[in-house]
């Protein structure tokens, strides 16, 4: 199984760290180390193997096997080279950024665990070894979502993301046993050819409703914001880098499956709805971190739109620079939480351009995601709008439209975040900040800073992906037309924000704008929904618990009841046990009267 | 065969003999350690002696009531090697030793008898001799568990009534009682499900209704959380752990060999009694902070899971539900063992468990993936258990639904895994709180099945194929 030595180092430092762990300094470069040493094999499995599937027989059933097995056909490697690649710079970053001692062998433990299960993800083959890697994903992530224990707030976004991230997993294997006892095969490749069956239909449905799951797609959008309570390093690369594509990808491979049944318009859909509503959320929203996660939402969403119309190229290619200008935006959203004393309020930061590096790696990550030539967020946010540009029908036109609109306040409210931070600090504050600005690690300048090239040659790819990757679907081409109109688009959300922000230097959303803040914020809606869920489920938790409660109140009465207290017998034989042998007698003559009669 | 058949079997019912003495003669000088090194080496020699007669593949009937073949043979050894386990859990507990030790070699006793069950007098005798020094067992440990105590004694009592109904039905139709199936008796040949005998489906009703109450489905299992909260902790084990699956062996010994034709009567019953168990099992647990407690609603919410192999009744139905029988069992001693070691702490609830990961991290890190495992987390043992369950299920289209409850449930139950190792790793106390050696080494060795049948789960599944495959061909 040469593909899985890349997974090796990480769960050799995962368990290092947590031996380790008093050693504080060693083990952050334990992980440092191994992410590094996984790289250069996940380097080495680029250079020398070519699209191999390797399996072994994990068990048996009846005269079927279910199989681990591995791929490292181009299109898994490129996810592995983005993990990989990312890896040792979230793990850089979180150096100078996780300082509490206590915390480092928790911290590197679940990271090193969260990124072999990201690798494994990446090259699997099948639906067992993807399952095991989605399960591992899930639980990662809400470990380090929780990570920080004392926070109320990080515990509720925990218990949110797990329930999201529970649907999707009820959904997947129940999927996976319909394909298994449909086909007797979880292999992909043997899956592509599969005929077309209702079970296929029904299985094709859950695992995209467990992909929006994970890709917090609507109407599950909401976990992903409230994720932003975790570390920033695992913001960055789980939550908007990582992780959170998992599900794109998962229906990026299976395409050719969706293709067959003729049901990819789905994701077209669905697309848009998150789109709209992850554009209008981060609009809405004051928190720093909040509205870079609503803004991967959005991103997300385009690549299902790409993945609906079949253009699988236009979906890599913004999957690839996505990863890049996502993971730097976080990171300097970090350093600026990070200088400000961990404030999160986008109107309470300031001063942003004191430190020049941080602040120029800022703006080439908010160029990229606007969507401004030559940076590579443009060539992918232009490809999908390419894409879409087809005005043969009104659907299709007004599609096209609303993309236009999600850009349009894509570029606002990514300005704004660049804007805002910009202002003076008020006299009390401008002291210490400056000193912070000035004394932000340099573990926590770098990796932005590579990320920062990444973005700008990330371009590159626009041109070669055709060569690089052997996929199905529709070309690339952004002509004249979609660049004018992205171009313009970007720049119409410069100016807005410009005015808005700098010249009339407005605070955000107050009472006055309440209405307006209401009509663009669906997280509180999407919430309820949320919240009608886990209530449901709490409340039947309690109604069956009030059952036992009940034969507690009778007990107690019945206690009261029985005058001889000093009688031991008595007291031992109470009414529970009468209650027990009731139920027993109830249960022995409702079976009998069913099946009996 | 290197050792004849016979002699096989005979070694095992005089080894059995031989665990009921050990204990009697070390009573008097309360030689606790003898007793425990004593009883051990039986109960490994007998996992041997079945482990052997498993691989060679006896099929040999002694005295009758006996019968020693690869099902028996493969529960045989599971129960031996378990109550190795618990065997080491208890001597680390108690003071003295020895009385403890008497009663549990009479549950062992009983629950060999039940495994090698030929008849279903013996299946009866087997069971009562299990339950009752179980009772036992709980109420010498000390007067808070006798409430306990009196409540299993009771109910097992209303329980073996119903089986005793049962059996009392099936006699004029198998006038030797023997576990052969009905219809094929002399007497009543042509015996078909669907001629209208009442009778029958009376004793099928009764014995779901008992084995509910031993194996703890709803709405037999009302008992369960208060006698697993009050025995103390290494008899919950062996109720959870080990009653539990013996009650689950002579279900399958009753309905796939005695009332094997009438399977379209008595799958019914299964699926009820399955949705109605994983539903109250999992869905009461989400309430819980007595971590016994939730472990206890827990462990009948996986019963529920065994019962749906059981109610599929396909050859692979019951391969899966004996995987998940083999899974839960140690996934449950293994985690009552980390319980029972807190309680000794005075650490009950979930509140109590805050900071375990950094008071002790062998515990908590072994808790944590004993509760994985019990979620269905992939590689462990409880997702192979789970799988296959399921899978049964839906190779039978018919049963597709249970199959989804089943998924449903499962992930339901994260919910309070999850709490659990959420709990063990917040706070920030430091003390540290060591673990007694024989707790350990039990710990270990759940774990180390746990994770090592995960991984490979082939030798298990094909051994669980064999036993099934040899219960089906009686």
């Amino acid at each position: 199984m040469l593909a899985l030595l890349v997974i090796v180092p990480l769960v050799v430092a995962a368990f290092l760290a947590v031996i380790l762990r008093s050693r504080t300094t060693l083990v952050r470069y334990v992980a440092l180390g191994a992410s590094v040493i996984s790289l250069l094999i996940a380097v080495a499995l680029l250079l020398t193997s070519s699209n191999m599937v390797q399996q072994f027989i994990w068990f048996n059933v009846g005269q079927y096997a279910v199989h681990i097995s591995t791929t490292t056909a181009p299109i898994n490697l490129m996810l592995l080279l983005i993990v990989a690649g990312i890896t040792p710079l979230i793990f850089a970053y979180s150096i100078g950024y996780l300082k509490t001692p206590s915390e480092q062998g928790r911290y590197y433990f679940e990271m090193c665990i969260f990124a072999a299960s990201m690798m494994l993800f990446s090259i699997s083959a099948n639906f067992i070894s993807l399952f095991i890697a989605w399960e591992m994903l899930g639980i990662t992530s809400y470990l380090l979502i929780g990570f920080w224990q004392y926070k109320p707030k990080a515990q509720l976004a925990a218990r949110k993301a797990i329930t999201t991230i529970i649907i999707g997993d009820v959904a997947m294997l129940i999927a996976m046993l319909l394909i298994w006892s449909t086909y007797h095969t979880f292999e992909f490749l043997a899956l592509y050819s599969a005929a077309a069956t209702p079970a296929l239909y029904a299985a094709m449905l859950l695992i995209a409703v467990a992909a929006f799951t994970k890709s917090a797609q609507f109407p599950f959008t909401e976990w992903l914001a409230d994720a932003m309570e975790g570390p920033t390093p695992v913001s960055a690369f789980l939550h908007s880098s990582t992780m959170v594509k998992a599900g794109v990808f998962l229906i990026l491979i299976l395409a050719p499956i969706y293709t067959n049944l003729h049901i990819l318009n789905l994701f077209v859909i669905f697309g848009i709805v998150s789109a709209l509503v992850g554009a209008m959320n981060a609009l809405a929203e004051h928190h720093i971190k909040r509205i870079l996660a609503y803004s991967t939402i959005e991103d997300l969403a385009l690549m299902f739109i790409a993945i609906g119309f079949n253009a699988l190229y236009a979906a890599v290619l913004l999957f690839i620079v996505q990863a890049f200008y996502k993971a730097l935006l976080f990171m300097s959203a970090g350093s600026i939480m990070t200088a400000g004393d961990d404030e999160e309020d986008l109107f309470e930061s300031f001063n942003s351009t004191k430190n020049r590096g941080l602040f120029i790696t800022m703006v080439i990550g908010t160029l990229s995601l606007a969507g401004i030539f030559p940076m590579s967020g443009f060539f992918g946010k232009a490809a999908i709008d390419s894409v879409a540009a087809n005005f043969s029908s009104l659907p299709n036109i007004i599609l096209y439209v609303l993309l236009s609109v999600v850009d349009l306040l894509s570029s606002i409210y990514i300005f704004r975040w660049l804007f805002v931070p910009m202002r003076k600090a008020p006299l009390e504050k401008a002291f210490t900040l400056n000193i912070n600005y000035r004394t932000l690690p340099k573990s926590m300048l770098i990796p932005p800073t590579i990320l920062a090239a990444f973005v700008i040659i990330g371009s590159v790819f626009y041109v070669t992906l055709t060569n690089l990757l052997p996929l199905g679907g529709l070309p690339v081409s952004i002509g004249v037309s979609d660049t004018v109109v992205e171009t313009i688009l970007v720049l119409a959300g410069l100016a807005i924000a410009y005015l808005l922000y700098v010249k009339m230097r407005l605070s955000g959303f107050t009472e006055k704008h309440e209405v307006l803040r209401g009509a663009f914020n669906s997280g509180a809606e999407i919430n309820v929904l949320y919240n009608y869920f886990a209530a449901f489920v709490m409340l039947s938790a309690n109604v069956v618990w009030r059952f036992d409660h009940y034969i507690d109140r009778l007990l107690y009465y019945s206690g009261m009841g029985l005058v001889e207290i000093g009688n031991r017998l008595r007291r031992l034989q109470n009414g529970q046990t009468n209650l027990y042998v009731a139920a027993f007698m109830l249960g022995l003559l409702a079976l009998i009267l069913l099946f009996a009669l | 065969m290197l050792i004849g058949p016979f002699y096989v079997a005979h070694a095992i019912i005089a080894l059995m003999l031989a665990l009921i003495v050990v204990p009697l003669a070390a009573i008097p000088r309360r030689q606790s350690h003898a007793a425990f090194l004593a009883s051990s080496a039986l109960l490994a020699l007998i996992f041997l002696l079945s482990a052997y007669a498993f691989l060679s593949g006896v099929d040999v009937t002694v005295f009758i009531i006996f019968h020693l073949y690869q099902f028996s043979a493969f529960f045989l050894g599971l129960f031996a090697f378990a109550l190795l386990l618990v065997n080491a859990l208890s001597y680390e507990h108690y003071q003295d030793f020895t009385r403890f030790s008497m009663f549990l070699s009479f549950a062992i006793v009983g629950m060999f008898v039940v495994a090698m069950a030929n008849s279903l007098i013996t299946i009866l005798l087997g069971l009562e001799l299990m339950t009752l020094p179980t009772a036992f067992m709980i109420m010498t440990s000390g007067k808070y568990h006798i409430e306990a105590a009196v409540k299993l004694f009771i109910l097992s009592a209303i329980a073996i009534g119903a089986l005793s109904f049962a059996i009392a039905l099936v006699f004029p139709y198998d006038l030797q009682l023997a576990l052969s199936p009905v219809s094929s008796s002399a007497l009543f040949t042509g015996i078909t499900p669907n001629a209208g005998n009442y009778l029958l489906i009376l004793s099928i009703i009764l014995v779901a209704a008992a084995m509910g109450f031993e194996v703890a489905a709803f709405p037999f299992n009302l008992w369960v959380p208060d006698v697993y909260q009050g025995a103390p902790g290494n008899v919950t084990a062996l109720l959870a752990g080990i009653n539990k699956k013996v009650a689950f062996v002579a279900l399958m010994e009753i309905f796939f060999v005695l009332f094997v034709q009438f399977q379209p009567i008595f799958s019914p019953v299964l699926i009820l009694l399955s949705i109605a168990t994983m539903f109250y099992g999992n869905i009461v647990a989400l309430v819980q902070t007595n971590v016994k407690r939730l472990l206890a609603y827990s462990s009948i919410s996986q019963a529920g899971y065994i019962l749906i192999g059981l109610a599929v009744a396909t050859q692979f139905g019951i391969e899966a539900s004996i995987v998940q029988i083999v899974a839960h069992l140690f996934m449950i001693i293994g985690a009552f063992a980390i319980v029972l070691w807190l309680e000794s702490k005075n650490l009950r609830t979930l509140d109590d468990y805050n900071s375990l990961g950094y008071r002790n991290r062998f515990a908590a890190a072994s808790l944590a993936i004993l509760m994985l495992s019990m979620a269905g987390v992939p590689p462990l043992l409880g997702f192979i258990g789970k799988f296959l369950v399921f899978s049964s299920a839906i190779d039978t289209r018919a049963l597709l639904y249970l199959a989804v409850f089943g998924i449903v449930n499962s992930f339901i139950s994260i919910y309070y895994y999850a709490k659990v190792i959420d709990h063990m790793y917040s706070g920030r106390s430091k003390e540290l709180l060591p673990m007694g050696r024989y707790t350990y080494a039990v710990v270990a060795v759940a774990l180390a099945a746990t994770i090592l049948l995960g991984v490979y789960p082939n030798f298990l599944i094909s051994a669980a194929s064999a036993a099934s495959k040899a219960l089906l061909a009686l």
